[in-house]
Parts: structure tokens; sequence; C-alpha cells
């Protein structure tokens, strides 16, 4: 395929996808848009809030009880050292 | 007498919008139309609207938005529960003159064989066939002008190669 042709054809592609807009008219009246959107909008976040939680359920679902007794212990671990260097410090304040 | 703001909103959705329609048309799946696509865009423009402050840079703007939107949108395609929002103020109405089957049919064939590419030569290529300029390609994307090119020569290739077998395969 020469450069000419390939040119060509990406010329056409860029139409094709220009028309493919041109199926629907859009109206919009502006200014009963505006009123709509601002009241729609708290809605729409309170929507999306509770279709962000779906998902996140959904996906917790798979990796609950995926944690290994490993993790779990070293976990365990690292609260037992970080509950003794609070109490430490804790002691430190109270002599001061 | 009209906000600024909101005369400037007006303006940016008006310039905007068969580009718009045009990115919600190859990234809605069924059972979500690309009306539904649209009028979810618009909200999502609005709603960051107030924080936006590069005036010059609306369209550019509008549509790292629309793709975002479509993008996030079509990796929830999987729940079908999504509810859409519906804005009265924006109709749809049929062309008195619509593009023939033949157009139809190219045009679906450029819907296939872009959903054939990874999603982020998907954006690309989208901006690239609105003539956005590499510059303004990499602004939206996140990459480099020259990254883009590269991308773009592999992709144009490609994507001709695609549409090319397409409608031979269907005549």
């Amino acid at each position: 395929m020469s450069d000419k042709e390939q040119k060509f054809e990406w010329q056409e592609l860029k139409e094709i996808w220009v028309n493919s807009s041109h199926t629907k008219k859009i109206n919009i009246q502006m200014s009963d848009l505006l009123d709509e959107v601002k009241g729609k909008v708290s809605q729409f976040e309170k929507d999306s809030i509770k279709s962000d939680i779906a998902v996140l359920k959904s996906h917790w679902s798979q990796f609950k009880g995926m944690a290994s007794q490993f993790e779990k212990d070293s976990i365990n671990d690292d609260l037992v050292k970080i509950i003794a260097l609070l109490k430490r410090f804790l002691k430190l304040f109270k002599r001061e | 007498m009209k906000h600024k703001q909101e005369s400037t909103f007006e303006q940016a959705l008006d310039d905007n919008k068969d580009r718009i329609y045009r990115i919600c048309r190859i990234y809605a799946v069924p059972p979500i139309e690309p009306e539904d696509l649209f009028q979810e865009v618009i909200i999502q423009i609005w709603k960051a609207y107030s924080s936006f402050e590069n005036r010059s840079g609306m369209n550019t703007w509008v549509y790292r938005i629309a793709l975002n939107v479509c993008m996030r949108y079509k990796n929830k395609a999987d729940h079908r529960d999504r509810k859409t929002i519906r804005l009265e103020s924006i109709q749809f109405e049929p062309r008195e003159s619509i593009p023939d089957n033949k157009q139809e049919e190219k045009f679906q064939a450029l819907n296939s064989c872009v959903h054939k590419l990874h999603e982020s030569d998907q954006s690309i290529v989208i901006l690239s066939l609105d003539e956005l300029p590499y510059k303004e390609i990499a602004k939206i994307t996140g990459l480099t002008e020259n990254h883009i090119a590269v991308k773009m020569k592999r992709i144009r290739k490609s994507l001709l190669s695609c549409i090319t077998l397409k409608l031979r395969s269907d005549v």
C-alpha cells in the first residue's frame, strides 16, 4: 500500500468518525439544563456512592478469608510491638 | 444577567456536543445507550466545572472528562443495575438526512476495530480521529508527544488493516 493510498484511507476513517455523530440532532435547552443539573447533581452523587459501595462489597467478598495465618500472625505481632511502645511512651510522660 | 461561569459552560457544551456524542457512541455498551452516557458526561462536566481554572483549554478538558466518564462506564458495564440520569432539557432527534446504510456499516466496522485496540490506544485514536494535535492528546492522556507519535504510527496501521479486512469480508 503506497503512502498516498494510506493517507487517503486514514482521511476516510476521519470522515466516518465525524459523520458518526450525524445520526442524531442534539437539542439542549440551556436555561432549563442549568436548573436540571443543579438539582440532579446531589442525587447523582448519592447514586454514585451507592454504586461504588456495591462494587467494593462485591470485591471484598472475594478477598474475605483469603488472609493467611502467617499474615494474621504478623499483624498480631506488629500490634503487640506498637502497644508495648505506646505504653513505654505513656510511662515516660507520666514520670515528667 | 446570566452568570459568566454559566455562559461559558453553555458555550463549552454547544461547541463540543457532537464530539461528546461521538465518544459516547463508541463506548456505549448495551443496555447503556449513547444518549444515557451523553447525559452522564454533561452532569460530570457541570460537577467539575466550578474547579476548572484554565478556560482557554476548555475543549481539551471536556474531552478528558468525556473519555474518563465513558471509560469508567464501560468498565462498570457488568453492573447492569446502574441507574442513569435523564435530563429533560436534552433531546435527541433523528436527523432529516439520516446517513445511509453503507455509512452506518462503515461506522460499525470502525467501532469494532477500535474496540480491538488496547484501552489506552482506543482513547488516543479517538482523539486523533477528532484531529486533536499530539500536544493536546499528550495533555489528556498524560503521555509525551513522542510517545503518542510512535503509538499512532502503529495504531493507524493496525486500524487501517482491520477496517479494510472487515469491509472487504462484509461485501
